[in-house]
Formats: structure tokens, C-alpha cells, sequence
């Protein structure tokens, strides 16, 4: 039984990746004009990404009683968020209560249009998973249409 | 799918389970009528038996269904995908049980259209 519902796993943790990224991309737009947080001795937000790495499906038991195929088969897990390291945008706005003494403020460096653009990716890999899930509880349901 | 659904589906499970055990003593009481000895029970699992792990297994898939959809509801858990996954997990397995029954049945009453 387990074995029809393993591909209905796999796009599972694809769907919790790709919410994950949802999440973290919603973070990185709404910051984008943040100039304090609490991390990074109270500088400007910084950008976040995600990384996937895939992951063998199942327990490693498992994978060895379906001998090689076990292994094939890999869910995708976020296993870090990623902090941009590159330098804050400096813009000038000395009316700015985090001015430096140069009426520079030290922005986010982060490109809304960049932002949105991942965030649509991210949305049409959530809808694959979808697709793919659904396609696969069709093939289930019609293996129970055999000799009906 | 609805909390509602789940449990009906509980109901439906736990007549279809009585009808098995129905079938399974008639099936039981023919036997002996024919005077056939019971001993290949002892060695392993009936038919049966078996069929009733299948059924204990779906019925997991909807009372685990069941709680998450609750979990959600209440505000436990915010998995919404995973608990349209473990609905679906149930709506197949309770299909494949239904065909199972199904198919059951007919042999059922393909032997008891038999001629003597």
C-alpha cells in the first residue's frame, strides 16, 4: 500500500520546500525597505534564500529492500536559509533617523522585481507538486478500475 | 474532505466489516457442514484474517485523516497540504477497499450459484 502512496510523499516535501520559499520570498518583500533588524548588529535586513537538498525517500531500511530503486527516489528538503552577504544599497536621505553622518542610509539590498519573479516560480512549482500528486492518485484510482 | 465525510466513511467501514465477519462464519459454518477439518487455519492466517488487516490498515488511513483535519480546524497543526494528503491516502484506500469487497462478494455469490 505504502509503495502507491510514495510518489504522493515525494511531492509532498516538495510542497512544504516550495511553501517554505513562499515564506522566506513574502520576508524579503516585505523588507525590502527595512533598515534596522535585530539581526546583524542592527543593520539593514538582509535577503534570504533557501536551499534544497535532496533527500533519500523513506527509512534506509526500506531503501534496502527495494535494492536499487530505493535510492532513486529522493524528496527535496530545505535545509538552510541562505543570508545574502552582498553590501547594503547606501542611499542618500539625511532626514532619515538611521542617517550616518554623511546622510547615507544603508537599504536592503534586495530587487522587487527579482523577488517577484521568484515568487511566481514558486508558485508554479507548487502547482507541478499539485499536478504531479493528482496524477498519481489518478493511476492509483484507476489500478482499482481493473476488472471492473 | 469534511469531517463528516471521514466519519461516514468510519460508519460505512464498520458495516463492511460486519459483513465480512457475516460471509467469514458462513463461509466458516459450510466447511464444517462438509466436514472439511480445520486444520489448514492453524498453520497461518486465514483469508479472512487478512482481509481484516487490509481493512484495519485504510481504517488508519481515515482515523489519522480524522485527526489532522481536526488538528487544522482547532489551529493545532498548519499543515493544510499534508491534510489534504492523508484525505486523499484515505479516499484511495477506501476505494481499494470497496473494490476489494466488491470482487469478494462476487466470488462469494459465484460459488453459492453453484450446481450441486
Amino acid at each position: 500500500m505504502s509503495s502507491i502512496f510514495k510518489a504522493m510523499d515525494i511531492s509532498s516535501s516538495g510542497l512544504a520546500a516550495q511553501r517554505v520559499r513562499m515564506n522566506i520570498l513574502s520576508s524579503n518583500l516585505a523588507n525590502a525597505q527595512t533598515t534596522k533588524s535585530a539581526e546583524n548588529g542592527g543593520g539593514p535586513y538582509r535577503r534570504q534564500d533557501v536551499v534544497f537538498t535532496a533527500n533519500p525517500v523513506g527509512e534506509a531500511f526500506e531503501n534496502y529492500l527495494d535494492e536499487d530503486f530505493g535510492t532513486q527516489m529522493q524528496e527535496v528538503k530545505v535545509t538552510e536559509i541562505h543570508k545574502d552577504t552582498k553590501e547594503p544599497r547606501m542611499v542618500f536621505d539625511p532626514t532619515h533617523p538611521h542617517a550616518d553622518k554623511d546622510g547615507m542610509v544603508a537599504m536592503p539590498n534586495i530587487q522587487v522585481m527579482t523577488e517577484m519573479v521568484n515568487m511566481i516560480a514558486a508558485t508554479r512549482a507548487y502547482e507541478a507538486n499539485v499536478t504531479a500528486m493528482n496524477n498519481a492518485k489518478a493511476m492509483a484510482m484507476k489500478a482499482l478500475e481493473i476488472g471492473r | 474532505m469534511s469531517t463528516s465525510m471521514i466519519s461516514n466513511n468510519h460508519q460505512a467501514m464498520e458495516s463492511m466489516i460486519g459483513e465480512l465477519r457475516d460471509i467469514k462464519s458462513k463461509a466458516e459454518s459450510l466447511s464444517t457442514s462438509i466436514g472439511e477439518d480445520n486444520s489448514s487455519k492453524s498453520s497461518g492466517k486465514s483469508f479472512a484474517d487478512h482481509m481484516m488487516d487490509e481493512i484495519k490498515e485504510v481504517n488508519d488511513l481515515h482515523i489519522q485523516s480524522d485527526k489532522m483535519a481536526a488538528d487544522l480546524a482547532t489551529g493545532k497543526s498548519e499543515n493544510l497540504h499534508e491534510t489534504m494528503l492523508a484525505a486523499t491516502k484515505a479516499e484511495i484506500g477506501f476505494n481499494y477497499i470497496v473494490q476489494l469487497r466488491n470482487k469478494i462478494l462476487d466470488a462469494y455469490q459465484e460459488v453459492m450459484r453453484m450446481q450441486v
